[in-house]
């Protein structure tokens, strides 16, 4: 067998065996550690998984904004946010673990804070914004509310 | 092509080193990682061109943004301000037209790979799916012998194919771990569950077919089976000569019909469709590197052994 390439040849093949071998054992330690039992520190979940689970419940964020006068705005974060994933409708924020983590308060408030610079920019101070998730049944189309939280974000600067 | 086969009297050690020099230093001709150079940088620019508009949310915004983890790991989150992400997005622009017309090919990778180090890990969110599979193609594709194409004289260069056999591997790897994905680490996908809420939300569904014609639980079911086992054969189907055609013929059935019913990026497809000409034989190849023999060219999809 040649090895020809001026890039690779000769002395380069014992490198080349080195990468592949590296290779091949990132994929076997990567189906070692999704087969480990979940309970393990080791475990690690299956590489590229898509739609690997699926229930009939879907969630919408929602974000209600209060101005200085008290008057209450259902906030567009359609217009908010520019970029979805893909060619789908999901936002940034549906990303964001923080808004269903109840300990997450700092980041929550934080991007409370974030909505409203944002609404300034829109034309619309605000004092107060309210999140919470709604989650849809797609079998009987039931809706539930998740409350995030309520948060000042009048003390900006 | 020149290919080392085992003897007879050989031992079992020795058929084996055979059969890995094989599979990955046989010597082909390096159409297909010029090839790949092109495809890998055009697919990267467009996937980063519908995120010019986006920059300032995608890269600038502390409170929408999720570090990477290794990033959390090691402390360090950079954040640049927005002139310097624009400049560094231009710059890897620059970058991939450069890699993408074969110009000081190998300097410009690893430039690009440092820009997507940012780029791709600092974004909004961990980037996931098919920027990460690209990513990982990067890293893979700096063993294609893409520098040049022909030598000297003008003759089609020849080089060991070990590189683009990793980048194949890469490829084919992800149809198989997402089987797994889904039966052993996953579920609702033998009942169909999974596949028909997937395709009735308007996450990811409700989108022209799946909007058109609402689909059973039943045919949901029928349609899971028909994905799992259409991923199991292209993840293994491209790699045997006899199957490879249909293989093929699946993988772009599978992608089209995706396309048509959910909501995932035509760049999806597109990145997976475009490793496909990997499994082209070197014949074939040869063929569409030689303008005069472009009808026969596909003709030698199933001669030439995996």
């Amino acid at each position: 067998m040649r090895t020809g390439h001026p890039a690779f040849c000769g002395p380069l093949r014992r490198q080349a065996n080195y990468i592949i071998a590296i290779f091949l054992l990132i994929h076997i330690g990567l189906v070692l550690r999704a087969t480990v039992p979940g309970t393990s520190k080791l475990h690690g979940p299956w590489p590229w998984r898509m739609f690997e689970r699926r229930g009939p419940w879907e969630r919408v964020l929602h974000a209600t904004g209060t101005d200085r006068a008290g008057a209450r705005h259902e906030l567009p974060l359609h217009r908010i946010f520019g970029y979805a994933r893909g060619m789908t409708r999901m936002y940034a924020y549906q990303q964001l673990d923080a808004l269903g983590d109840p300990a997450a308060t700092a980041a929550q408030s934080s991007f409370a804070a974030f909505l409203a610079r944002r609404m300034a920019e829109l034309g619309s101070e605000l004092s107060i914004v309210d999140l919470r998730w709604v989650s849809t049944n797609l079998d009987t189309g039931e809706t539930e509310e998740h409350p995030i939280g309520t948060f000042g974000v009048g003390a900006r600067p | 092509m020149k290919e080392a086969s085992p003897a007879k009297g050989e031992s079992l050690l020795e058929r084996a080193t055979a059969r890995w020099n094989a599979f990955f230093f046989t010597e082909e001709p390096v159409y297909p990682a010029i090839y790949f150079r092109t495809f890998l940088a055009l697919w990267t620019l467009f996937f980063f061109v519908p995120r010019l508009p986006h920059l300032r949310e995608l890269y600038t915004e502390r409170a929408i943004h999720v570090a990477h983890p290794w990033a959390t790991r090691f402390g360090v989150a950079p954040e640049l301000p927005l002139w310097a992400v624009w400049l560094g997005v231009i710059g890897l622009l620059a970058c991939l037209v450069a890699f993408a017309a074969g110009y000081k090919a190998r300097q410009v990778h690893l430039a690009i790979v440092l820009l997507l180090c940012y780029l791709l890990g600092y974004d909004v969110s961990t980037v996931r799916g098919y920027g990460q599979l690209a990513f990982y193609q990067w890293l893979v594709g700096y063993c294609l012998p893409y520098d040049r194409l022909r030598d000297l004289g003008g003759a089609p260069l020849r080089a060991p194919r070990w590189g683009l056999r990793l980048a194949m591997l890469l490829f084919t790897s992800v149809y198989i771990f997402s089987v797994l994905a889904k039966t052993v680490g996953g579920e609702g996908w033998f009942d169909g569950r999974t596949l028909f809420y997937t395709l009735r939300g308007h996450d990811y569904g409700s989108f022209l077919v799946s909007a058109w014609f609402p689909i059973s639980l039943g045919v949901a079911r029928v349609l899971g089976w028909a994905t799992l086992a259409s991923e199991c054969f292209i993840g293994l189907g491209l790699w045997h000569r006899a199957t490879r055609p249909y293989a093929v013929v699946t993988c772009v059935g599978m992608h089209v019909l995706m396309a048509l019913s959910m909501r995932v990026s035509i760049l999806f497809h597109l990145l997976m469709l475009g490793h496909l000409p990997l499994f082209l034989s070197p014949r074939a190849w040869e063929r569409l590197g030689d303008k005069a023999r472009w009808p026969r060219a596909f003709s030698g999809l199933r001669r030439i052994p995996p």
